[in-house]
């Protein structure tokens, strides 16, 4: 019995092809263990966020982490439908939050997931969903023109005051 | 902490900033020789000239306001945001004139809450008392929260204990100085922001593409382009009106107004809104390249650090490190004296002990300012929200005491009961147009509400005041 497992074993050391697959194996067998426990970050956000001002911020944690280990990278994917058949890529990197303006009014899905070197990843979070619908343009004018008449009501309260009490000395 | 990627070392952080600490108290206590009597300690013995004077309405007005919330203002509201921003510096200019006017009528104040109990009497003054002392302290702590915030996002120094410094060394020096310490420190701090915000801008403009920012903001924030963005619209004058209300009624203002020399408060305060007036754009532009660049964001009240160390690589943040601390600092013990002021001479002096010595007002003012900085600092800590959220919650309060102010000092009709209902109402409607549309709106309605009721007042029951009331000396 001893016989063929010393064969095999000298077979393994002399022939250096044999020593790449076991490594290669190896490191595959680590990583689908790794990615599978991976932590999958969930999003310290409301699952529904409305915003009337077009922007938002997202903040994400890995449960039971502090923070300050912080040994992954995270993936933040956006889309416009909820199964992502569009989804784009936000952010790639090992922050725990970004900050989204500029957002015209619609619906946008957003979600995240842990991941090391780009190759093994975690499950993706569950998703949330931001409302953008913008403060009405009408509302918008009628303040811009209030504060537009107070602003030359002050100017010409602070001038005209000014020329008067020079004029009386 | 959300923000993990920093530009220096922690190690580079502390060193920095152990160098401006000692470098700024040496300055102070330099400075602080000449402050011998109340007179020197609060108002740098009343002969403050035009360049140190510009030099510190400038640098005051330079303050986290504009290197860290105008990136924000352009991040969150575009195009209008960084204009929004930078007309702020009417405040200044409109203040010029209040200045000349002010060292006319009280040659011999201390404080804008003279101003206020000689005009108005002690109901409305006690009102004002409460806004002003709210409004320093809300800029207080979004200074000091901002101070932790930029060498987070910096260095990565831990938040609380950036915050702590840049409040220690700021009331260190203050303390031993007073305002002398705080306009000479001022004077070196105009000149490094200056110098700063020049090279900033200057590595921005060389490095940057506009065209590929123009395009990619199209794509990726395409509402900041939007001429008809309903929420800049509303900040637009919401933001000016906060500014002028900040700088009437701030004894921060005011102490400078008593302590430049007669005929140089005018000058000075034009001269450094002019000088101010570019800056927040300057600061706020880089905010919108952060999309070209690919910088994450990850609090909208770090975008100003986080994109000029990123442009400038690791030798510019030392830069912005050294600029963003004097912006900050210059602010802080600007506001440590002028609350501390405020508090000394208009509720210990008039209220509790009308007959303190000079020797005795002078260690009170210490402990106050010891206090407020302690007080200020308990707030910080937990961050209770962005920059922009603290601070326009004092929006309304603020905006509420611009006429009562102005007419005030103009018009011998605006009456007492005009102010106070203005300060009243104009801060009331200002808080709920705050919860219910947004804090981009809350300014503006208090001050909407405020001009209306003092005009009202001043028609519907005038005064005739006697100017010469004001001259508290002659009394």
């Amino acid at each position: 019995m001893c016989r063929p497992i010393f064969s095999i074993a000298a077979q393994f050391v002399f022939m250096p092809h044999l020593q790449w697959i076991f490594l290669i194996a190896l490191i595959s067998f680590s990583q689908s263990v790794w990615a599978s426990n991976l932590p999958i970050p969930i999003f310290t956000n409301n699952p529904i966020e409305q915003t009337e001002s077009g922007h938002v911020k997202l903040s994400w944690k890995v449960p039971n982490s502090s923070s300050s280990a912080a040994p992954w990278v995270f993936e933040l994917q956006k889309s416009n439908d909820p199964n992502f058949s569009s989804a784009v890529q936000l952010y790639r990197g090992p922050d725990l939050a970004t900050f989204l303006s500029g957002l015209p009014n619609g619906n946008y899905f957003y979600r995240v997931r842990t991941s090391i070197r780009g190759e093994a990843h975690s499950d993706w979070s569950p998703t949330i969903l931001v409302k953008v619908k913008h403060h009405s343009l009408s509302l918008a004018l009628w303040l811009f023109g209030i504060g537009a008449t107070v602003f030359l009501l002050t100017v010409g309260i602070v001038v005209q005051g000014a020329v008067s009490t020079s004029k009386n000395q | 902490m959300e923000h993990q990627s920093e530009i220096l070392s922690a190690t580079s952080g502390f060193i920095i900033l152990a160098l401006l600490a000692v470098l700024w108290i040496y300055l102070g206590i330099y400075w602080g020789r000449k402050a011998k009597s109340v007179d020197g300690f609060m108002l740098a013995g009343r002969n403050v000239g035009l360049a140190f004077g510009t030099a510190t309405a400038m640098a005051t007005w330079v303050t986290s306001n504009t290197t860290m919330l105008a990136p924000q203002f352009a991040l969150e509201l575009g195009i209008w945001g960084m204009i929004a921003y930078s007309t702020a510096a009417f405040g200044l200019f409109l203040f010029a004139p209040l200045a000349k006017r002010i060292k006319q009528l009280m040659p011999a104040g201390y404080t804008s809450g003279d101003f206020i109990r000689l005009r108005y009497g002690k109901r409305v003054w006690y009102v004002f008392l409460v806004i002003s002392i709210f409004y320093g302290f809300t800029w207080l702590v979004s200074m000091g929260m901002a101070g932790g915030i930029l060498m987070n996002a910096l260095s990565g120094i831990p938040y609380p204990i950036g915050m702590t410094v840049i409040l220690l060394v700021c009331i260190m020096y203050t303390l031993f100085g007073g305002l002398y310490a705080v306009i000479g420190t001022d004077y070196i701090q105009s000149l490094v922001i200056i110098v700063g915000i020049v090279l900033l801008g200057a590595s921005v403009l060389y490095s940057i593409d506009l065209n590929q920012v123009y395009a990619d903001i199209k794509v990726e924030k395409p509402m900041l382009l939007k001429v008809m963005l309903p929420a800049s619209l509303m900040a637009v004058f919401n933001n000016l009106l906060f500014g002028v209300g900040e700088v009437f009624h701030s004894n921060v203002w005011w102490s400078r107004a008593f302590a430049m020399r007669k005929a140089i408060g005018q000058k000075a305060y034009l001269l450094a809104g002019l000088f101010w007036f570019p800056v927040p754009i300057a600061a706020g532009f880089i905010a919108l390249t952060s999309s070209t660049l690919g910088i994450n964001i990850p609090s909208p009240d770090m975008v100003g650090p986080l994109m000029a160390s990123h442009i400038l690589g690791e030798a510019g943040a030392v830069i912005v490190f050294i600029v963003f601390f004097c912006s900050l600092a210059s602010s802080i013990d600007s506001l440590l004296a002028a609350t501390s002021d405020l508090i000394v001479e208009d509720i210990y002096k008039k209220m509790i002990k009308p007959a303190a010595q000079e020797k005795e007002i002078r260690k009170v003012s210490m402990y106050v300012i010891i206090g407020i900085g302690v007080l200020a600092w308990m707030v910080c800590l937990p961050r209770i929200g962005t920059l922009a959220s603290v601070l326009f919650f004092a929006g309304p309060l603020v905006t509420s005491t611009i006429y009562p102010i102005a007419m005030g000092l103009f018009w011998r009709s605006a009456s007492a009961n005009g102010a106070f209902w203005a300060m009243v109402l104009g801060s009331a409607t200002g808080l709920v147009a705050y919860f219910t549309i947004g804090w981009y709106t809350a300014s503006l309605i208090g001050a909407s509400v405020s001009i209306v009721v003092t005009f009202v007042f001043s028609q519907w029951q005038p005064e005739q005041f006697d100017w010469k009331k004001l001259d508290e000396s002659k009394l």
